[in-house]
């Protein structure tokens, strides 16, 4: 496993959650004027825009490998992979459920679950696109969605799931469908 | 500099310009629609702001964009070999792509806002879109300077967040002077005041620091060699460079509040007739003859209640010096000859002052009585009036009015004074009065 850990720099792992338990912090109740392409004056929350911290920073990591001799392992080197994304989505959901209770920052939660839909979305492109597509569907998701999917201050469509609020019971379903098909996606189609 | 058709040209095969051009100039002429659309006179000034409006938010597709090309280089390794040709000129031969999508989209915002505003601007009204044009140029090289440096795909999306978050966030912010440094315009001229050149000169001044940081960091005579001294060398000079340039930007606008400061508007001003003669705007030449009805009318009226007669009355900004006898009045088109009239008889209220020395719940006198006295001695019907100011207002007015000349001449000269006054003293006296 040693190997796997260096080779995977999983110590950036606890620095990236670090700063966007920072970001969240620091940005919770500002909120910013969008240039909104339905909306005529659309304002979203700027904590939405910490969880690129993390969906961008998990498929770089996963990205630093040694191809060939990965290919050739005996280790389970996908597991690995695998649990380094599920190991990381919890501590994300856990850091939201801690700002959320100690600090009232019910945000935090929100954020955890996009965190869980654009990692889920990211693997999915990364699988068949390569690191590039993943990062660009990622940020692509989220600004098409801040872009497109507010009709009003904070008021967004019902389809603009990274927009929705904490309690919104069919956005955390995207996220765990997402994440459910991005973890599959780490290391699918590997001989 | 690479010569544009030829090998350059074959850039363009390659490039996302083909697909993404048309979304970005469509992008640029929707949300230059969403200002400028206050209605006539249709000027310069605001076709040049609502274009600047408009590509503003551009900038975050163009820094992706140029990440994506320089990350493509850098995928080539073209860097870390010896080019034959000189690092800037591959650079923008790379960036060649990004440069004519840009310009497509500026000229082709800036053609559609003349089109829907109804006027060209002219030299002096594009600063407020030399300014959006040069953050632009910015945002774009320091996409580039990601996509020389990090992997593409980390390189894109930051370049994206980082330029639309620049854009976004500061007009956000309680503090206001942040907000104009970002280069996107905030305020529309009107025909009377234009943005402060100070203002729009901050911005551009952080964007030379940031082009000039960006390119001396890529500067060969800068390049490692090997040792991490050399390396870190690149960074702290584009950091230096760039700060070099921001704390004079800082420095321009850090008094700067909510509001854009503006300046008075130098154009021409068409005046005509005389005692008095009446000056506007020359883009709206065509309010004179009812203004010149309307002072016709009111003059008499307003001299009789205790104004002294004008020699001038023209709408200009508010921080014009004009000459003494001049009656300030502010009007809109259209104008319909009850409105002129208002203008006219609204000329003897004083506008009221900023006194960033009094308290914020600091009661002022109100100026509806003064308004009304004004607008029944300019021939305007009481039931009008009583609608506009409200009832109390008249009726202090029709007590002012039964008064004797001189003893009206006082309360006008109090009222106006307190109106006019930043001295709490003068504003205490006259909320007891």
């Amino acid at each position: 496993v040693t190997p796997w850990l260096l080779v995977r720099r999983t110590w950036a792992v606890p620095l990236v959650l670090a700063a966007y338990a920072l970001v969240l912090w620091a940005v919770h109740g500002r909120a910013a004027a969008v240039p909104s392409i339905v909306g005529d004056s659309a304002t979203v929350d700027l904590a939405n825009f910490a969880p690129l911290l993390v969906s961008l920073s998990i498929p770089a990591l996963l990205d630093l490998g040694l191809p060939t001799a990965e290919v050739t392992a005996v280790r389970p080197i996908a597991w690995a992979d695998r649990g380094l994304v599920l190991a990381t989505a919890a501590t994300v959901l856990l850091l939201g459920s801690l700002l959320a209770h100690a600090d009232h920052l019910g945000i935090a939660l929100a954020a955890g679950r996009n965190v869980l839909t654009l990692l889920g979305v990211a693997l999915l492109a990364r699988r068949w696109y390569g690191f590039a597509a993943a990062t660009g569907a990622a940020a692509g998701c989220l600004f098409v969605t801040v872009f497109t999917g507010l009709h009003g201050p904070q008021r967004p469509y019902f389809w603009a799931v990274l927009l929705q609020p904490a309690g919104s019971w069919p956005s955390w379903a995207v996220a765990v469908t997402a994440l459910a098909a991005g973890v599959w996606a780490v290391g699918a189609g590997r001989p | 500099v690479t010569v544009f058709p030829g090998a350059a040209l074959r850039t363009f095969r390659h490039s996302p310009a083909v697909w993404l051009a048309l979304p970005v100039v469509l992008m640029g002429v929707f949300y230059s629609g969403d200002v400028g659309t206050s209605g006539p006179p249709a000027l310069g000034g605001v076709a040049a702001y609502s274009a600047g409006f408009g590509i503003s938010p551009l900038g975050g597709a163009l820094a992706a964009f140029a990440a994506w090309e320089t990350g493509r280089l850098r995928a080539g390794q073209v860097w870390r070999q010896t080019p034959a040709r000189g690092r800037y000129r591959v650079a923008w031969s790379g960036l060649l792509p990004v440069t004519v999508t840009a310009l497509a989209a500026d000229v082709a915002v800036l053609a559609a806002a003349c089109v829907r505003v109804g006027a060209v601007p002219g030299p002096g009204d594009l600063p407020d879109f030399g300014m959006a044009v040069a953050t632009q140029v910015a945002l774009m090289l320091v996409g580039a300077g990601l996509g020389s440096v990090l992997h593409r795909g980390l390189a894109v999306p930051l370049a994206l967040a980082g330029a639309m978050l620049w854009l976004m966030v500061p007009p956000s912010l309680a503090t206001p002077w942040p907000r104009y440094l970002t280069g996107m315009p905030l305020d529309s001229p009107t025909p009377t005041d234009v943005p402060a050149p100070h203002v729009l000169l901050a911005p551009v001044l952080l964007a030379a620091g940031i082009t000039a940081g960006v390119l001396l960091a890529a500067s060969p005579v800068l390049q490692p060699r090997g040792s991490r001294g050399r390396r870190l060398l690149r960074p702290l000079v584009a950091v230096a460079v760039t700060a070099a340039a921001a704390f004079p930007a800082y420095a321009l606008v850090r008094n700067a509040g909510y509001d854009t400061p503006m300046v008075p508007r130098a154009g021409d001003q068409t005046c005509a007739g005389e005692a008095p003669v009446i000056c506007v705007p020359s883009e709206m030449r065509g309010t004179i003859p009812v203004l010149r009805d309307a002072a016709k009318r009111a003059v008499p009226g307003l001299v009789s209640v205790g104004l002294d007669r004008p020699r001038r009355i023209a709408y200009v900004s508010r921080q014009a010096r004009t000459e003494p006898g001049t009656w300030r009045v502010y009007v809109q088109e259209p104008l319909s000859g009850q409105q002129a009239l208002a203008a006219v008889a609204e000329a003897g209220v004083p506008a009221e002052p900023r006194c960033p020395a009094l308290p914020d719940d600091m009661a002022r006198p109100s100026p509806r009585p003064l308004r009304a006295l004004l607008l029944l001695a300019a021939g305007v019907d009481r039931a009008t009036v009583r609608s506009w100011e409200g009832p109390a207002a008249l009726a202090t007015a029709e007590k002012e009015e039964a008064k004797s000349l001189p003893a009206r001449r006082r309360w006008l000269r109090s009222t106006r004074a307190a109106l006019a006054s930043c001295d709490r003293a003068t504003l205490e006296r006259a909320e007891h009065a």
